[in-house]
This record gives structure tokens, C-alpha cells and sequence, in this order.
């Protein structure tokens, strides 16, 4: 196994590795589990991409046709589906994980490169909700856009230049197919081997200075990160046997559901919007993305990460830590205890 | 360099992850491909059909061999047409690229693709059929008289029918985004949603209002047999002789109250719409500019009335000023002098919107702009009134809402009568003992701005009365409010009252609704200021 061949897997990966980065405390194998996740959506999105029709009249039935008619089909999408809610939160989690054991310090460029990622998988995320052109979609997008418009400066160019104009239409369906299923793609593809060969030449994760014991990457740092893969795509396998990707009736924009709600990551926006515009909808948003991007200056050291909690960059993760809860308790309240005219319901999911 | 012994845990990890892997893709891959997901034989019926130039892609017949059912009983003859040359979701609607069993017969929701099966699929004749007598569409049939002879299209627009209001949605495509039963719910149930709905709620049989829904759900926007040009110029083969039969045995002005649908919703001697109120003495109880100008804008003369606009000629005003006219003063002669007591007269005349138990709450009153004043337990109200304000509200009526004024139609005698039995029967008590009434807030001597007064409006106001006052603030519909608050935008109605009634209703509230007393909130400049808001509103000035 230790053999001199060097194939370009061998190019990405360190030859020697550290003790502490094999173990699971290090990572929680997140960014493994992430990048798994892409790969299964490249794959079943390649597939879906066979039987896809961008266009209002076909699209919805396309879906039918898809899900109901073909071998595999359901499997597909559900697997797609959750392979993308996945990412979202792996990617989010990673995130929080590099925040929290400072590993972005020295290490700035990368740490924008994965931010970058981020909301590349938002804008995934967001445009594939739509293409389904379902009830559920269209009025999804509808909010989700609608929210857009309460980010100052950016946010209403950004909303016309999603929806093709001032409103869902054709348009829409046409440009969320194409940032779908070709930026975005594309976008992650390419950050993704920037932000681990960026890795690499960083010296691998990073680590307290103290550890300098290594093994050789081959085989336990394949064997490692593989045992992340198999079992995240073991996961993802199981849940798509019995989690059905939503589907609701044809789009009908004349009819909108009582409440609609935004796709399940912005409703927590949706529900700030609902106490306030101006504060959910602009000033919060935007002082959360200006933090995420400027976390490693706000921290100014520039060594030592790599542990947890590493000392001198406390307060701000303790910020993270609030702010990652806080939307965690929007997204429940937005999702489960909101009603008919986005009014209270308690107990959750009732009335 | 002293190299760590490897982690002990990797390997068995990684064989137990890839043991776990292999097993769940294999038994998916089995499964997928020893299970046949797919009905009957396994072969999928992928039929594309021309429906009028559209291709129409279906699976229908996968489950339903040349248009069988679900038991296998054969498709009924339906010559001319042939299921061959129409398919499947032409005529029945449903996802025919679908092929499970939820999906494709329509999910749960507005309905809008919801299969059409046995006597419902008349629906679907007029789609492509010009609205004519058509075999086996007698009840959509049916439903397009209803909807002419209720007067639907008083207030909803339709592509190709001569009458058209603009009052309430279009319902040109409706067959394309609700289903029968949704629209059956929506005709008998119309302010469930939204609870804003002004649509008044029709006495109609639940066969009658499915037979409705049954014509509604045949208006779509792409009918699939007809040319663009032949849409536009649809139009109706009924002329309203045909609508109301017997009708050429009517008096001119009996007739123009049929053919204007006046019945679709009033009461007219015995004709009654239940909806609005009673026309048969309105000849003696308005005046005849009143009578005349009416019809044509509602809105002007009741604020917040549902009432749609009623275009007349010049002639067809005088004609129905006389023919109401001759009839009240035929009534007063007849009917009303046989009423020899007050309870008979309340029958007669107040019941309608009053409600024979004096509660307000009559059978059109829901329909009104302004709930009727309740009689009965509401004893505070009237004891605050001074018994000439109650003579005048029954003489002279109330200006800007439903209620008439009687002077001309009963003899001051009559109208004492009526008040006696008010107090009698319903309100209790002595007629003539009046409460005290407080003192009001004196005009202060500076003024709050009219900025302050509309800012006061928004903070105290506006959850019942609205932001623009219309009284439908959120809190008016969510609780239900009886009676309704106050529409401060009646021109008509606050004109009619006096500064002092208004400023007794902010300070005190006004017994037997939900205003409350602002006393202790505000301070005399606040209510003051909240008086010129309420005047500026009903003005509808701007700010």
C-alpha cells in the first residue's frame, strides 16, 4: 500500500499526516461529509438533468413523470433532495466547526473561498426549490424573493436578476434552471478543489504546533475519510427510502397558501421580517454576513488555531454560537408554530 | 522520528462503513429491480394526444385499459366523440404524467386538476361547447341560469357574457384554479376565506350551488377545441326572456327589476332574494332622487355597501321610481292599513334586518354595511338616547346606512306605536327614563396637530376600525365583531352626527358593541384630536 505511485487523489492529499487529524474530535468529519454530499448531488442532478423540461407548462409534469413512472426515479429525487438539505447543513456545521476551533487562523483566503461556497449552496439550494414549479415552490420563491427585497443596496438588483424581472414567471423558471443546474455547479466544483488544495498548501488541518507526530496519509487518512463517506452516503440512502422530496399541486399564483412560507432556511429570516422589516429584514442579515466574512480579522491572531475553543477568540465564537441558535429558534418558531395569517400556534404544528 | 502507532479504530470503521454501504445499495438496487412499481402488467400506457393543436402526454390508460374504471367496467359510449381521439385528462382532468394512485387523480388542495368523475364531468362540456342547451350537461346547464338569475354577474366579471361587473375576481379562468367542491365551499361558504369576503352568502341548495360550480369549473383559460376568435366572441344564447320564465306576463317595471336581477337579491312583494333589503315600500320610505340615483353608485349614499353599481337609462330610473312608488302606496293602502298592531307593523317592516327577536341579528343583516342596532339586552344603549333622537332615527331614517326613514309611510300614531313596542318587547324598561349622561371632555385649548390625531388613530384605532377606518381593522374579522365597527370613511353617516355624539362615543364607548370607553387612556387634547381624525377620514380628505 505504501508503494510510490502517486495518482492525483495522492496529489491532494498530504503524504504524512497527523495523529490528531484521523480522529474524529478533530473534525467530526464534516467537510468529508459535505463534499460526499456534492458528489451524490453531481450524480443524481446529472441524472434528473435527463428528464427536466425548464418550462412552465412540462415542468411540473416532467417531475411527475420522474417521480412516478421511472425505476429509481422517487429514489432520485429524494436522494437529491436530501443530499441538498444535507449540504446545506453540513456546510453550515463545517463552518461553525472551523469557527470554533479558530482554524481559519493564517489561513484567511481559504475561509472566504468556503464562505463563497456557502452561499453558492444557499443560491442551489434556493433556485432548485423552485423548479419543480409546484405550489409549494412558487410561493416559496415568492416569499423567499420578496425577502430579498428588504436587503438594502443588493437586494432588489439581486431579486431582479434571479427572477428575470420584477415577478415569478418564465423567466424565472429559465434563469433558476440555469443557475441550478449550470453556476452553481460549476461554482462548487471549482471552489471546492480551490479550498482543498488550499488545505493542503496550508499544511494540512489546522493544528496546535505541539503535535508534530505523523503517519503516513496512506492508507488511514483514505481509510478515515472514506469511513466519513460511506456513511454519509449510508445515511442519505436510508432517509431517501422513506423521506419523500415535498410536492405540492401545480403552481398556481393566483391561489397562495395561508401561511406560505419561505423554503425551510430562510423562514427564520421570514419570521425576524414578521417582528420587524428593517431589523429582521436588513440590519440583522446583513451584520450576520458582514461577521461570517470578516471573523478572521475580527480575530487577529494569527496563529494557534486548530483547537477548540482556542483562547483569545472566545467572545466572537460565543457570537457564532448565539447567533447560529438564534436562527436555529426562528427556524422552529417560522416552521412549526406559525399559522393562517403567520399567527401563533401552539402546540407546534397544530391548528 | 518516532512514528505513533496507527488508530486502532480506522480499519474496522472503515469495513463496517463500507459493509453498511454495500448492503443498503444492493437492497436497493433488488428491490428496484425485482418490484414492479408499475400497475397491472408492468407496461406503461405513454400515450401523446392532439387535443385542438396541443399535445397532451398521458399514462392514463396503464391503469385504465382504453378508458376502463377501477373494477373494469368499460367506458360508456360517448359518440360522437371517441376516447381514442380525446384521451383521458381532456375531459377528467387529473395529472396524466403521473402514475400513482394520490398524485394523478389530483392532490388535495384548490382542487384545480382534481379528476371529474360520473355527473361531474359535465363539467367539462362547456369547456369546448358554446353555452347552449347541451344532452347530458343539464345540470352545468342548470348552474348557468343560477348564475344569470342570481346575478352573479352583477359583481363578478366573465369573458363573453353581455353584463359584467367589476366588483369581485374574475372568474373568466376559475375552472383552471379551483376544483367543483372548492367552488362549491366558496359559493356557500364565501367568507371563509378570506374572512374579508364581502360576498354575501346566497340561499342556495347545495344541489343548486354545485350546478354552479359545475358551469364555473367549465371556464378555463385555454379551452382546447376553440379558436381565440370564437372565445372572444362567445356569447350567451340566453336573453333574459328565456332566464325568467313567465316574465312577458309582468308590468314594465316588474320586469326591469327581473331583468336587472333587483331580485337576485331583495325582497319584492312576494319575490325574495333574501340577501338585501325588502323594496316593496321603498317607493314611501326614500325620496325619489334617492330612488333614481341608487342603483348607479351605492357606495355614495350607503358607505361600505356590497351592492354592486346597477347601470340605468334615464328611462329605466323613471320606470323603477314609479313602478316602487306605485307599489309602496298600494302596500300602505292595503297591507300596512290592515297591520292594526305594532308587533304586526315590526313584522312587516323592521324584522328583515332587526330580527323578530330584536337581537339585530335578521336574516339579511350580515349582508348590510352596518349591523342594524340591536333592541333586545341593550338597554344601556337607548337609555343614553334621548327619546326625540329615537323619534327622528325612525322618521327620518338614518342617513348613510340601511335604515329608512318612516315618515312618509306611517302616520306619527304608527311610529308611536312602534316605539312603545320596542321598549314593550324588546328593550325593557321605562321609555322615557334617560341616564345621566356624563360630562364630555371640554375643547382644550391647544390643540394636538392633525399629524398627532392620525398618529393616535394608528396607535388606538386602527385594529378595529382599520388603517384606512373602513372598519375592517384585522381585529373586526378575526373576533367577529357584532355588530361590525364602524366604517368611519360613511360620508353619509358621521356628517349626520353631531361633534358631541362623536366625542360621548370616544370617551364613554357606546354601549352594546365593542367600542370601549377611551376615558381613562386618553386625555381630553387626545380625543379631541382623535374627533378631527374621525372628520378628516370621513371627509376623505387627504392628510
Amino acid at each position: 500500500m505504501n508503494g510510490p505511485q502517486r495518482n492525483f487523489l495522492d496529489h491532494l492529499h498530504p503524504a504524512r499526516v497527523r495523529l490528531r487529524s484521523l480522529h474524529p474530535k478533530t473534525t467530526l468529519g464534516l467537510g468529508i461529509a459535505a463534499l460526499t454530499c456534492l458528489g451524490i448531488l453531481l450524480i443524481t442532478g446529472l441524472t434528473l438533468l435527463l428528464y427536466y423540461l425548464p418550462d412552465q407548462q412540462r415542468a411540473y409534469e416532467r417531475i411527475l413523470h420522474l417521480t412516478t413512472t421511472l425505476r429509481f426515479g422517487t429514489l432520485l429525487r429524494n436522494l437529491h433532495y436530501l443530499a441538498g438539505n444535507a449540504l446545506l447543513i453540513l456546510a453550515v456545521l463545517h463552518l461553525a466547526r472551523v469557527a470554533l476551533t479558530a482554524g481559519y487562523r493564517g489561513r484567511r483566503l481559504n475561509w472566504c473561498y468556503g464562505l463563497l461556497m456557502l452561499f453558492l449552496i444557499f443560491a442551489g439550494a434556493f433556485t432548485g426549490y423552485l423548479l419543480p414549479w409546484d405550489q409549494l415552490a412558487y410561493w416559496a420563491l415568492k416569499v423567499g424573493s420578496s425577502l430579498a427585497d428588504y436587503l438594502p443596496l443588493l437586494g432588489h438588483p439581486l431579486k431582479v436578476f434571479l427572477l428575470g424581472g420584477e415577478e415569478i414567471g418564465a423567466e424565472t423558471l429559465l434563469r433558476a434552471f440555469a443557475i441550478h443546474a449550470a453556476v452553481v455547479p460549476c461554482g462548487l466544483v471549482g471552489l471546492a478543489g480551490l479550498h482543498l488544495w488550499r488545505v493542503r498548501r496550508d499544511g494540512g488541518l489546522a493544528a496546535p504546533s505541539e503535535t508534530p507526530a505523523e503517519l503516513p496519509a496512506r492508507p488511514w487518512l483514505y481509510r478515515a475519510e472514506g469511513s466519513v463517506a460511506l456513511i454519509t452516503l449510508t445515511v442519505l440512502l436510508l432517509l431517501a427510502l422513506w423521506l419523500n422530496a415535498p410536492l405540492g399541486e401545480r403552481a398556481d399564483p393566483g391561489h397562495p397558501p395561508n401561511p406560505a412560507k419561505a423554503p425551510w432556511y430562510f423562514v427564520g429570516f421570514q419570521e425576524m421580517v414578521s417582528y420587524s422589516a428593517t431589523w429582521g429584514g436588513v440590519i440583522i442579515p446583513s451584520l450576520m454576513i458582514l461577521f461570517l466574512a470578516l471573523l478572521p480579522w475580527l480575530d487577529r491572531r494569527e496563529r494557534g488555531g486548530g483547537r477548540w475553543l482556542a483562547p483569545g477568540a472566545r467572545p466572537w465564537q460565543l457570537l457564532l454560537i448565539l447567533m447560529l441558535c438564534s436562527q436555529l429558534v426562528f427556524i422552529a418558531i417560522g416552521l412549526w408554530c406559525r399559522g393562517p395569517n403567520w399567527s401563533w400556534v401552539w402546540p407546534p404544528g397544530g391548528g | 522520528m518516532n512514528q505513533p502507532s496507527p488508530p486502532r479504530w480506522v480499519t474496522p470503521l472503515y469495513i463496517a462503513a463500507l459493509a453498511a454501504a454495500l448492503a443498503v445499495l444492493g437492497t436497493i438496487l433488488f428491490m428496484g429491480i425485482s418490484h414492479n412499481p408499475w400497475p397491472l402488467d408492468g407496461d406503461i400506457a405513454d400515450v401523446t394526444i392532439n387535443l385542438g393543436g396541443t399535445p397532451v402526454r398521458e399514462h392514463c390508460t396503464s391503469c385504465h385499459p382504453e378508458g376502463s374504471t377501477a373494477t373494469g367496467s368499460p367506458h360508456p359510449d360517448i359518440a360522437p366523440h371517441e376516447t381514442a381521439e380525446l384521451g383521458c385528462t381532456g375531459c377528467h382532468l387529473g395529472e396524466g404524467m403521473a402514475l400513482d394512485l394520490v398524485v394523478s387523480h389530483g392532490l388535495p388542495g384548490n382542487g384545480a386538476r382534481a379528476i371529474l368523475k360520473k355527473k361531474d364531468i359535465q363539467a367539462s362540456c362547456y369547456r369546448c361547447h358554446p353555452l347552449q342547451p347541451l344532452a347530458g350537461a343539464e345540470k352545468a346547464w342548470n348552474g348557468y341560469r343560477l348564475y344569470l338569475q342570481k346575478g352573479c354577474d352583477s359583481c363578478h366579471p366573465l369573458a363573453g357574457l353581455q353584463q359584467s361587473g367589476r366588483y369581485a375576481p374574475d372568474l373568466t379562468a376559475v375552472g383552471d384554479h379551483l376544483g367543483i367542491d372548492q367552488l362549491v365551499t366558496a359559493i356557500r361558504d364565501p367568507d371563509r376565506e378570506p374572512v374579508n369576503s364581502t360576498m354575501p352568502r346566497y340561499p342556495l341548495s347545495k344541489r343548486q350551488a354545485r350546478n354552479i360550480a359545475l358551469f364555473l369549473k367549465s371556464r378555463t383559460a385555454r379551452p382546447l377545441f376553440q379558436t381565440p376568435m370564437a372565445q372572444l366572441q362567445k356569447k350567451s344564447l340566453l336573453q333574459p326572456d328565456d332566464l325568467f320564465p313567465g316574465s312577458e306576463q309582468l308590468s314594465p317595471g316588474q320586469a326591469l327589476l327581473q331583468r336587472k336581477r333587483c331580485i337576485a337579491c331583495h325582497r319584492y312583494n312576494r319575490d325574495d332574494g333574501r340577501i338585501g333589503p325588502d323594496l316593496s315600500y321603498s317607493g314611501l320610505l326614500r325620496t325619489d332622487k334617492y330612488l333614481a340615483d341608487f342603483p348607479g353608485d351605492p357606495t355614495a349614499l350607503i358607505g361600505g355597501t356590497r351592492m354592486p353599481a346597477i347601470r340605468l337609462t334615464a328611462t329605466e330610473q323613471r320606470l323603477l321610481v314609479k313602478e316602487l312608488r306605485q307599489n309602496a302606496d298600494r302596500l300602505q293602502q292595503t297591507r300596512l292599513a290592515k297591520a292594526a298592531e305594532g308587533r304586526d307593523l315590526y313584522m312587516l317592516l323592521c324584522q328583515r334586518c332587526h330580527a323578530a327577536d330584536g337581537n339585530g341579528l335578521g336574516p339579511i343583516a350580515a349582508n348590510l354595511a352596518q349591523m342594524p342596532r340591536a333592541f333586545a339586552n341593550n338597554r344601556n344603549f337607548f337609555a343614553d338616547k334621548s327619546d326625540k333622537e329615537l323619534q327622528q332615527s325612525l322618521a327620518q331614517g338614518i342617513p348613510g346606512t340601511s335604515m329608512p326613514g318612516f315618515a312618509r309611510l306611517l302616520s306619527p300614531e304608527r311610529r308611536e306605536m312602534l316605539l312603545n313596542l320596542l321598549f314593550k318587547a324588546f328593550i325593557g324598561g321605562d321609555r322615557y327614563a334617560k341616564r345621566r349622561l356624563p360630562e364630555l371632555p371640554p375643547k382644550p385649548e391647544f390643540a394636538l396637530t392633525a399629524a398627532a390625531g392620525q398618529q393616535l388613530f394608528q396607535q388606538y384605532c386602527i385594529r378595529c376600525h382599520g388603517r384606512s377606518g373602513t372598519g375592517r381593522g384585522p381585529d373586526a374579522a378575526r373576533l367577529r365583531l357584532q355588530p361590525s365597527p364602524r366604517n368611519l370613511t360613511n360620508t353619509g353617516y358621521l356628517v349626520s352626527r353631531s361633534d358631541n355624539q362623536l366625542l360621548r362615543a370616544i370617551t364613554y364607548g357606546v354601549p352594546g358593541t365593542a367600542m370601549p370607553s377611551w376615558l381613562g387612556e386618553l386625555n381630553e387634547q387626545q380625543i379631541w384630536a382623535l374627533l378631527r381624525e374621525v372628520r378628516r377620514l370621513s371627509m376623505g380628505e387627504q392628510p
